[in-house]
């Protein structure tokens, strides 16, 4: 139980309220990929209307997980323009490398297997959420 | 321990789990810290009075007649089964131990979170008023005046001239203005295609100008036009019964005129005192908390979050930083460090985006771009498909943020 809880912390930030309550959440560094990429979750795809419809909509955005290293890589080669992005090389600019390789082991952690790139080879290598 | 201390930062506190946070605004930004302070087991309780939500990002496609008010509606009924109590009330006032509620109900809280967005500055501008709203719609809080602006547009004669406001920073998205005339230029070009659009604007510059500028040219020739200030453009007062608004040199007749006025934080946020003279909200950069009022943190287009624009994924990314914090303090751990990022999609048309991004860092108790990272789209050796792609990633964004915030 204890080593559940351990390894749960590492990978997704655990915060302990008091009792023995222990709730989960994103860690604060990557929580704002979850802006475009669902974190934790399948990707898109539905909204909720106000009247119970569904609204689906079409996702392209991949999910972001699997082995950390080839994350890394991956975040690495859109950073330095090898691999041919949108938006992506912009925002990890932002990020050193010892800072991205920290998110690719909590991205990776979530157990999502996606690939992130987009015009590289857009789609070929997408997975599903686990 | 050590390692799970080190690396997500182990709460532990005897007081947490009776704490009480109250969370005043269910837009983007209340919407989402209130979910995530329940996903940390927090007591949260939510207090919006609209019983449905209707989102901005994506509502110029609404005006365009391209898409459904419905698409951008959504109920709490999500937030209130991932834990949060809802309560549709409105906030009349804040003390330093409780919000008051306009069905008499008084709410305790140990921390609590403003996020009520914008109001109407009706102030700011001689002559646009509530009553002159209804004629000359601003649209910028999405619903009804949406859909009025909406008929308007439809009701136009071909040959017609749609007038847009636009004014001085900071407001609420800063792009959404030139993405409203892009689409409306979109839906004249193909039903009405001897009208135009001009913008009368209040500023020399506006975000992602090269990429409008020139995609107005490419897409829409003479249909669209900018004026700026230099031009003597700005408008300072407005006739809503002639249709006609003035600047310091001219009167402009439009058959539709759209006046997004000056704004201000939220209602609540003057009332409770965290609005200082420039009507926004100081706050401490890495927690949100008011520079002002102790206890009480604010969020999204409210606050002044310095470089950080005033957005949707803005505001989301915040609340879930500020939930954290929250929690942090509650159980007197020290604040945790993180950048946030902004990604801003604008649509030219419904299948051509473009894009802003930015990446901030929270230094000397200030949001600060950081150097080198964000930035517009590619004007030069954009990747072939690029701007379909990038309206393919503004839906998609969509769609994430809002079954991220709304959904379940």
């Amino acid at each position: 139980m204890s080593k559940t809880l351990t390894v749960t912390a590492l990978l997704t930030g655990v915060v302990t309220l008091g009792q023995g309550v222990f709730a989960e959440v994103v860690d604060q560094r990557i929580q704002v990929c979850g802006g475009c990429h669902a974190l934790g979750a399948p990707a898109g795809g539905q909204g909720h209307g106000v009247d119970g419809q569904v609204q689906v909509e079409k996702q392209t955005i991949p999910p972001i997980g699997g082995d950390p290293e080839h994350l890394y890589q991956l975040m690495i080669a859109m950073k330095t323009g090898q691999r041919a992005v949108t938006v992506m090389d912009r925002i990890l600019r932002g990020y050193t490398d010892a800072e991205l390789k920290e998110m690719a082991q909590l991205l990776g952690a979530l157990g999502n297997s996606g690939d992130p790139g987009d015009l590289g080879n857009r789609g070929s290598q997408r997975s599903q959420v686990k | 321990m050590g390692l799970v201390g080190l690396l997500s930062g182990c709460l532990s506190g005897g007081g947490v789990t009776k704490a009480r946070v109250v969370v005043a605004g269910g837009g983007f930004a209340g919407a989402t810290c209130a979910r995530t302070l329940a996903q940390l087991g927090i007591r949260v309780t939510l207090v919006e009075p609209n019983p449905v939500y209707t989102a901005c990002p994506f509502s110029n496609l609404v005006i365009s007649t391209d898409r459904p008010i419905q698409a951008q509606q959504f109920s709490y009924a999500g937030i209130a089964n991932a834990g949060v109590e809802v309560r549709h009330a409105r906030v009349v006032g804040v003390d330093a131990q409780r919000v008051q509620l306009d069905d008499g109900s008084r709410l305790d809280y140990d921390r609590l979170v403003l996020a009520p967005g914008i109001e109407i500055n009706w102030d700011g501008l001689p002559g646009y008023d509530q009553a002159a709203a209804e004629l000359m719609p601003h649209a910028w809080q999405a619903g009804a005046q949406t859909l009025l602006l909406r008929r308007q547009l439809r009701a136009m004669p071909d040959g017609g001239v749609v007038v847009i406001s636009v004014p001085d920073n900071p407001y609420r998205c800063p792009p959404g203005p030139y993405e409203r005339a892009s689409l409306i230029a979109h839906y004249l070009k193909a039903h009405k295609p001897r009208s135009k659009v001009l913008i009368l604007d209040a500023k020399d510059r506006f975000s992602k100008q090269p990429l409008f500028t020139r995609a107005w040219q490419e897409q829409y020739g003479q249909l669209v036009e900018w004026q700026g200030r230099s031009a003597g453009a700005a408008v300072v007062e407005v006739d809503a019964q002639s249709g006609a608004v003035l600047t310091d040199f001219e009167t402009v007749r439009g058959d539709v005129i759209n006046v997004i006025p000056p704004q201000r934080a939220g209602f609540i946020a003057q009332t409770a005192g965290a609005a200082d003279n420039s009507g926004w909200c100081p706050i401490q950069a890495g927690t949100f908390e008011s520079t002002r009022l102790d206890r009480v943190h604010v969020l999204g287009d409210a606050a002044i979050a310095n470089a950080m624009p005033k957005s949707a994924f803005s505001a989301n990314a915040q609340a879930k930083l500020c939930a954290v914090q929250v929690a942090r303090l509650l159980a007197d751990q020290p604040p945790q460090p993180a950048k946030l990022i902004n990604t801003c999609y604008s649509l030219i048309a419904p299948e051509y985006g473009i894009s802003v991004a930015g990446v901030y860092t929270a230094e000397k108790n200030t949001w600060r771009s950081i150097p080198g990272a964000g930035g517009i789209s590619p004007m030069l050796q954009a990747p072939a498909g690029a701007p379909r792609l990038e309206a393919e990633y503004a839906r998609a964004w969509y769609a994430t943020i809002t079954r991220e915030v709304f959904g379940g």
